[in-house]
């Protein structure tokens, strides 16, 4: 070519592309493609923190604002990860203090916090917008306070389901009167109370304020005058939706709720008193997500309440809501998109509530647009699977926990193969797929065969042998996490399939048949797959190769083993 | 938990009635009831139940005195108690070796799950059993075969605790199954403890306790302030579990103070298939029936419609202790003076 377009206007047409994959795309065409977007990427998403390092990221793209990060495995949720594992954000943080002044945006998940990392966070940037912590740990509310007190512009201060050492609700009080850009705040994972007149005047000042997630420490009775502050509010978590009954709460609750128009999503429902929540009738017709898996009330209620929300799209409840109130669900709400239904008493050997396989089925009949699902049950059938797997050929989304594990068909007493294997044939969207019940290695193949979109499969309790793990390596073409506990999987499909762990982001398995001596070869042979060793009982190499390993973690990096493992995790290089 | 350290095994019941004989001088002893077999280690439920039957006794025949504070020193004997042993690592609920099938035989008498063996009785405190198993090996030796291997949690006490606390299941419980994140974990056993702190509150309009059948599929929650009397509560459950039958207790109609007669009873055990029987709040099973309907909704945590064979060591008890209600009240006066 004689001449290439100039670099300047190369940079205008990139800034019209904003998805990772795009830019991924874009970036490996030419050289001068590739450095007229890397200095042009504001935004980037690494879903393993592990998988390279910040000076690795900060070399290559210099000019970042936005930068999203995730650390522990997802089974870290339910306890499989020790503590101590590892995901602290603090080297990040550092680095990039250094190297962007002018970062804006956090988001974090599955990290470890600390208030240390919390200040430099807010001592660094002097631009920074917002930080969304999603189930992470490590930090309490001096570190919040920090926040509070110097990040002038903040928008969103976003808390979810994380873990944080509570001393007081002082810390609000750190908001500087000059604070009015407060976009979203949301605090309901913290336990102690704020101070209920610094909420008010920080939620008064706040014009743009569209976002409140309230704490369950929040009382009923101070709702309505939050809400008269905001009625621009769009998105409304409740603190304890409860108090004596008495005429004047309740009026001037339905009259907050009503004032506010612009209202979409609704949670919180701490310990409701059903005789409260016709307050929030006025606002139901807007509702589109309502999060009511906190909340304790009986399918009559619950009903009462969904069905007044006609352009539901999302909609989390407990399995009181029983088949009966997914009935009415699928009646009245034709816009569901997502569905998730929580256990109530999920240690509970017996059943506490009439909720079988029916409401699913009746919600997938009932709402075209159902493509996302994640359902607690104690009985499955693999006709019901079938079912559903007909009427919602869009299932994106579908994980399926039936709490006992291994259980099988209750009409026919087979496992449950056919009906999953209707799932990934029928729906060829799927991305996502949670297995539970009595599986064999039948499932794997049909999944192996059928899911040529899924990116993420947990599996439990299921399986024969090497097979199913095989079927679903050399299958899944889109694979890109995959975590398999209790299973007997071993070292036959591993090795096997040892390239295509390169094309994933993670593997996870626990309490399989995976020797040492396989991953001691795995570590070996792939030099850009860090194999991680998880052993609480002493050093694997203290104990014959062909020991299981209690727990093994994979992943791709180009950053090489970490430096920060525990005493309990090792990797090959460690041991040789 | 307060309940769960309260549940901590005991090696015997004398250690209780010797702390009570010290401070009322009464002998106690006696009155106590031992329901284990013979020779058996008691399990942790027995002292207990033998101590606030006492206790109860005392509350049946003398009308007028205040339950309140009479329970109150039971109940402070057995805090006392557990508070003393608390910091060994002994007391823990899962034994070893042998001992574990006496326990399975004690539970037999009170856990009208007999089939499924071992039940934790009132829940664990995870904390105390941080050093011992969990009652995984035992459960494993009743539960199907292909259970998953418990395994101790790491994770901090807290969501735990409250798993046991939240359910008293007789399954081993696996790590991180089912899988349900630590935060929805800890919110929901918080919730049920405020619900059970909420329960009796007046204003908050409902009392809501479980109710479960021996066979039946579900548990159903029952309001029970929407009941005045036993009667009310009978039919409706009569209703509810259809096979149900509390016995002659509805068609004799009921004696003045609300009470089962002995001779109700008996025909009740004799007769009927299945005997609702109620977990009080200090966790103790009792038969519907004993005391008056408002002091059974205040100390009502849960309903069991026991079947009739199973009930049978709560049957015993109650016909010895209205057998041991007079000596109890002589001593009782005794004490009063």
């Amino acid at each position: 070519m004689a001449y290439s377009f100039p670099e300047e206007v190369l940079e205008h047409v990139f800034s019209f592309i904003h998805t990772d994959k795009d830019r991924n795309a874009i970036s490996v065409v030419c050289k001068s493609w590739y450095e007229v977007e890397r200095w042009s990427r504001r935004r980037i998403f690494i879903g393993n923190c592990y998988a390279v390092s910040p000076g690795i990221v900060i070399r290559r793209f210099p000019e970042l604002r936005s930068v999203a990060l995730k650390g522990k495995p997802h089974f870290a949720d339910f306890n499989l990860v020790p503590e101590g594992w590892g995901g602290n954000v603090y080297p990040w943080i550092a680095a990039m203090a250094m190297a962007y002044p002018m970062l804006e945006e956090l988001r974090l998940k599955r990290m470890v916090v600390t208030d240390e990392s919390l200040e430099l966070i807010s001592r660094s940037f002097k631009n920074f917008k917002v930080l969304v912590l999603s189930s992470c740990e490590g930090f309490s509310t001096d570190g919040l306070a920090a926040i509070a007190a110097n990040c002038r512009n903040l928008r969103e201060l976003d808390l979810r389901e994380s873990e944080v050492d509570d001393f007081s609700g002082h810390w609000l009080t750190h908001f500087p009167d000059s604070c009015t850009s407060l976009v979203s705040l949301n605090i309901s994972c913290l336990a102690s109370e704020v101070s209920f007149s610094a909420l008010e005047r920080l939620v008064g000042r706040c014009p743009s304020l569209r976002t409140l997630r309230l704490n369950r420490a929040v009382p009923l009775d101070r709702l309505p005058n939050l809400l008269r502050r905001a009625p621009q509010l769009v998105e409304l978590g409740t603190g304890a939706y409860s108090a004596e009954h008495r005429p004047e709460v309740f009026s001037s609750l339905a009259g907050a709720f009503a004032n506010c128009k612009e209202l979409k999503s609704l949670s919180g429902f701490w310990d409701v008193v059903p005789d409260y929540l016709p307050a929030v009738y006025p606002a139901c017709s807007g509702i589109t997500s309502l999060n009511l898996s906190y909340a304790t009330i009986q399918s009559p209620d619950l009903i009462k309440l969904v069905t007044q929300c006609q352009n539901l799209q999302r909609l989390w409840v407990l399995d009181y809501i029983e088949d009966g109130g997914l009935d009415a669900l699928a009646a009245s709400c034709k816009d569901l998109q997502e569905l998730r239904v929580f256990p109530s008493e999920p240690y509970d050997m017996e059943g506490n509530v009439a909720l079988t396989e029916q409401g699913l089925v009746s919600v997938s009949e009932g709402c075209p647009k159902l493509h996302s699902v994640l359902y607690f049950c104690r009985q499955m059938t693999n006709a019901a699977l079938v079912s559903i797997a007909k009427n919602r050929p869009n299932m994106t989304r579908f994980r399926l926990c039936i709490i006992e594990p291994r259980t099988r068909d209750y009409q026919t007493l087979e496992p449950l193969d056919v009906g999953f294997g209707a799932i990934v044939e029928h729906c060829k969207e799927l991305q996502r797929l949670s297995l539970s019940g009595l599986l064999t290695d039948r499932v794997f193949e049909y999944i192996g065969t059928h899911a040529k979109k899924l990116e993420m499969l947990s599996v439990a309790f299921a399986g024969d042998g090497d097979l199913g793990l095989h079927h679903v390596l050399s299958g899944c073409e889109s694979l890109r996490k995959l975590e398999i506990r209790d299973c007997p999987f071993g070292d036959k499909a591993l090795l096997a399939n040892a390239a295509k762990l390169e094309t994933m982001r993670s593997l996870w398995m626990s309490s399989c048949s995976v020797s040492f001596g396989a991953c001691k070869l795995l570590g070996q042979k792939m030099p850009r797959l860090n194999v991680e060793v998880m052993d609480e009982g002493g050093r694997p190499d203290s104990r014959p190769e062909s020991c299981s390993v209690e727990k093994l973690y994979i992943y791709r990096s180009v950053a090489g083993p970490r430096s920060d493992m525990p005493r309990f995790v090792w990797t090959m290089k460690t041991l040789s | 938990m307060e309940r769960a350290s309260d549940k901590i095994s005991s090696a015997s019941s004398s250690t209780i009635s010797s702390e009570s004989e010290k401070s009322t001088a009464l002998n106690l002893r006696e009155t106590e009831l031992r329901l284990g077999l013979p020779g058996s280690e008691s399990p942790e439920r027995k002292p207990q139940l033998g101590v606030s039957l006492f206790g109860k006794d005392l509350e049946d025949k003398t009308n007028g005195y205040s339950l309140g504070s009479l329970k109150g020193f039971v109940s402070g004997a057995k805090r006392g108690f557990s508070d003393a042993i608390d910091g060994s690592g002994k007391w823990v609920f899962s034994v070893n070796g042998g001992s574990e099938v006496d326990l399975g035989k004690g539970a037999v008498l009170f856990s009208p799950r007999g089939g499924n063996g071992v039940k934790p009785l009132g829940g664990l405190d995870n904390n105390s059993a941080q050093k011992s198993c969990m009652p995984g090996p035992a459960m494993k030796d009743v539960a199907a075969p292909s259970s998953p291997k418990p395994v101790q949690e790491k994770k901090p006490q807290a969501s735990a605790a409250n798993e046991h606390a939240s359910a008293p299941a007789a399954k081993a419980q696996v790590v991180g199954w089912p899988p349900i994140r630590s935060f929805r974990k800890n919110t929901m056993a918080s919730s049920a403890k405020n619900n059970e702190d909420a329960e009796g509150k007046s204003g908050l309009g409902c009392l809501y306790v479980k109710v479960s059948m021996d066979g039946a599929p579900y548990l159903r929650k029952v309001d029970l302030k929407t009941y005045c009397n036993y009667m009310e509560l009978s039919s409706a459950l009569e209703k509810m579990f259809s096979c149900f039958t509390i016995g002659q207790c509805g068609s004799h109609g009921l004696p003045g103070r609300d009470g089962l007669t002995e001779s109700h009873l008996m025909d009740l055990l004799h007769g009927s298939e299945y005997v609702l029987t109620y977990e009080d709040k200090d966790g103790d099973w009792m038969l519907v029936g004993d005391v008056p309907w408002e002091m059974f909704t205040e100390s009502c945590k849960r309903l069991r419609i026991m079947k009739g064979s199973e009930a049978i060591g709560l049957g015993l008890s109650v016909i010895l202790r209205k057998e041991k209600c007079i000596r109890a009240s002589c001593l009782f006066k005794a004490f009063q003076t």
